[in-house]
């Protein structure tokens, strides 16, 4: 038997924001049901320039896995109310997970 | 003390060749850098000093002394953001790039105000002691005002409750009004135990927090072209102007000839603690290039070489 072949495939979503937008994602995050994630503090650069600011703080990624559904309601959110406006990015990648049962709680907003 | 003499003394200071030697440090690239935590960590200690040191004074001050500095400091906050927005935009300024800078000019730098509180008591004349408390008038309204300029300008889809939460619970002015509330409470007696730390420490924490500032000041510099002539003209003018109001409504309101300079400081100066914070979760539109360079790279250190010193000599004037 193969774990490989077996495991099911889920989302895992990254989010990288400046630091302001802590509370705010957090807020989406549970109000979304993101059934769980993780926080990191990160530093790095882009073409926004806004990092070059130290008065604000390492930036944050989140990191989130979840079914298609979760997946897809979080990125409209983020790209309705943060991309663009703020530092922020969003990205998704298919992941397999080997004990699903955390990730797949119905989760309907 | 002639204004060559107050300049020396000025550029003297441990205080201002901190900074002096941070920007240096940070020009010649140099690895110096204060970590992160120890630096929120001074910024924590100072504001909470500051506001101890005046509450304790304003426990002391009678009412009749306190009220109308702090109308006039409530006046100040509320009219220099609006004829900051409106000059701003005449200069060309986009509407949120120009709420942006109005915030932060209008609203006030603790460090400028230390630094002009130590400078007054060096050259002999040392302010009322309850001017922290003015501080915390000073910092909230400016911000306000200018992000509902904002909002009015460019439609009410704008998270202001978020950047209200942003500036009325940042830690600058819980730890002044709360300071001041301590303070005032705890009184003399109760501060005695504390003072060591407090008072006693208080100018060695400045004189590394300035380090640092110096440091990101040079950084911040690397973007005043971006700013252009039209900012590095306002971040003097601004100052300048705001500062000799200062200075003048500091005498109208009765302060002595080192309150009211300080009072003139406080005008001057540009928040870059608190406004950027809330300018950045209300106005993402708007360039930290020429808020944060404006305030830190361009006022901050004029203030801190040249108006502290020239506020000083204008209050002598009008003292006369």
């Amino acid at each position: 038997m193969s774990y490989l072949d077996d495991m099911p495939r889920f989302y895992k979503l990254t989010l990288v924001v400046e630091r302001v937008l802590e509370d705010r994602i957090l807020r989406e995050l549970r109000e979304l049901r993101a059934p769980g994630w993780t926080v990191v503090e990160v530093h790095g650069e882009g073409r926004s320039g806004v990092r070059a600011s130290e008065f604000e703080g390492k930036s944050l990624k989140f990191e989130s896995i979840c079914n298609a559904d979760t997946a897809e309601r979080i990125l409209r959110r983020m790209s309705e109310r943060y991309l663009g406006r703020y530092s922020a990015i969003a990205y998704a990648e298919e992941v397999r997970v080997l004990r699903p049962a955390p990730f797949s709680d119905p989760a309907a907003p | 003390m002639n204004t060559l003499d107050l300049l020396a003394l000025n550029l003297l200071s441990p205080v201002v060749l901190s900074f002096a030697l941070g920007a240096a440090a940070a020009f010649v690239r140099s690895d110096l850098k204060l970590p992160e935590a120890f630096y929120q960590s001074l910024s924590i200690y100072l504001l909470f000093a500051i506001g101890l040191k005046g509450g304790v004074a304003l426990a002391q001050t009678p009412i009749e002394d306190l009220w109308l500095p702090a109308l006039v400091t409530l006046l100040l906050g509320s009219a220099m953001p609006l004829w900051t927005y409106a000059i701003l935009r005449w200069l060309r300024f986009g509407v949120a790039d120009a709420a942006a800078l109005a915030a932060h000019y209008g609203s006030v730098s603790a460090v400028t105000f230390v630094a002009a509180g130590t400078f007054v008591s060096a050259a002999g004349s040392p302010a009322e002691g309850f001017l922290p408390s003015l501080v915390a008038l000073l910092e909230v309204p400016a911000i306000v005002i200018a992000l509902l300029i904002a909002r009015s300008r460019m439609g009410s889809k704008r998270p202001l409750g978020e950047a209200m939460h942003e500036v009325l619970a940042g830690r600058s002015v819980v730890l002044l009004v709360g300071g001041v509330v301590v303070g005032a409470l705890a009184g003399p007696e109760g501060y005695a135990p504390v003072q060591p730390l407090f008072s006693g420490l208080f100018h060695g924490a400045l004189a590394l927090f300035l380090l640092e500032l110096g440091g990101t000041a040079a950084r911040r510099a690397r973007d005043l072209a971006r700013g252009g002539l039209r900012l590095a003209l306002f971040a003097i003018a601004a100052p300048l102007v705001h500062g000799a109001l200062g200075v003048w409504l500091g005498h109208v309101a009765g302060l002595g000839h080192g309150g009211a300079t300080v009072l003139g400081a406080m005008s001057a100066s540009a928040s870059y603690i608190a406004a950027p914070a809330a300018v950045r979760i209300a106005l993402p539109e708007a360039n930290p290039a020429y808020y944060l360079t404006g305030s830190l790279a361009i006022t901050f250190p004029f203030n801190l070489a040249l108006g502290i010193p020239l506020f000083y000599a204008l209050s002598e004037v009008l003292a006369r």
